[in-house]
């Protein structure tokens, strides 16, 4: 059966909802996933009926922007809770920053990109692999950690192996594109593996 | 006869979104959609909630025992077997009572003040300054 437009935008948006529901935490998810989107449909349906294709997008965008904003908020109380484990926060926060300062340490002494870079994706996704549940903290910081001694090299003077000036840390924030990628396929990768040893067991 | 709040119970958190999800239920069970779609009726285009938080308030009020979920549905024949219906508990009754009782001590204070008439909040401005 042929899909009228309106059903299309709602089912497209729909799917756009759904897919950025796994920015909340999966207890919270488990329990309201289902009944979320169907409210948000419903909503959908009436702002579309109301105001056409514009209603539907204004409802989009709110609703989305909610979403994320109690997704950091829900974030935060996680973080802050005492069922968090802090330790093993720590100490995946840690191992990053010594991979990040390590890989930005082996960029100032060598020449090309293609080392310094290796060892980005290498760590990033080692650690995505490791700890999946925080893997935007290890890319996020590891991508960081290029920056920021980049910065420290170009304020202090350290003889580097190129050209320092001060565009380089700015160009260094790029990093963060490789090392996130990298961490997502870490953690996406322990997942698939986690999904083929249950299957096998 | 005048409602007793335990500590327990002052320790819950009456944000407007409570509040607001508090007095639509007083009208009766309702999903999650009426429920959503009455609070935007009464704060009247002045601030609207998502999804998200309405869930987000929902689970706070459950773990706070304001409300509970129902077992049955009202109406299974016509709604969508995925919906869940919520109701105020006895507390949540007592929980509302209380801060409406509060916001009308409230509004006869201010109204003997003469807060609510525009002009005298103008009046009030100029005097400090």
């Amino acid at each position: 059966m042929k899909q009228s437009p309106s059903d299309v935008w709602l089912n497209l948006s729909a799917w756009v909802y759904k897919s950025l529901i796994f920015t909340l935490p999966k207890e919270f998810r488990r329990h309201y996933t289902a009944e979320m989107t169907l409210v948000f449909r419903d909503c959908c349906r009436e702002a579309y009926r109301r105001t056409g294709f514009y209603g539907l997008m204004g409802e989009l965008s709110s609703s989305v922007s909610d979403l994320i904003v109690n997704a950091v908020k829900e974030r935060i109380l996680i973080l802050i809770s005492d069922k968090f484990d802090r330790s093993f926060f720590l100490a995946t926060a840690v191992s990053a920053v010594a991979a990040g300062i390590f890989c930005a340490f082996t960029d100032l002494r060598s020449n090309g990109t293609e080392t310094p870079l290796l060892l980005v994706l290498t760590f990033s996704f080692a650690l995505g692999f490791v700890h999946p549940r925080v893997f935007w903290l290890s890319g996020s910081l590891i991508g960081l950690m290029m920056p920021a001694i980049h910065f420290i090299a170009f304020v202090r003077g350290w003889r580097v192996e190129y050209p320092n000036d001060s565009s380089t840390p700015l160009w260094a924030f790029l990093t963060l594109l490789p090392a996130l990628a990298s961490s997502i396929i870490g953690a996406g990768f322990r997942l698939i593996v986690k999904i083929i040893w249950g299957r096998l067991n | 006869m005048k409602n007793k709040i335990t500590n327990e119970e002052k320790s819950i958190t009456l944000t407007p979104t409570v509040f607001h999800i508090l007095v639509v239920l007083s009208g009766g069970e309702r999903h999650g959609y009426a429920i959503l779609r009455e609070v935007k009726e009464i704060a009247d285009g002045k601030s609207s909630i998502g999804p998200t938080t309405l869930y987000r308030s929902i689970r706070t009020m459950l773990d706070g025992r304001l409300i509970e979920e129902l077992d049955e549905r009202p109406d299974p024949a016509s709604n969508d077997e995925r919906r869940r219906y919520y109701r105020l508990t006895d507390l949540g009754i007592k929980v509302l009572t209380n801060e409406v009782e509060r916001l009308e001590s409230l509004v006869k204070i201010a109204r003997q003040k003469n807060v609510l008439i525009g002009n005298r909040r103008v009046a009030v401005w100029e005097k400090q300054a």
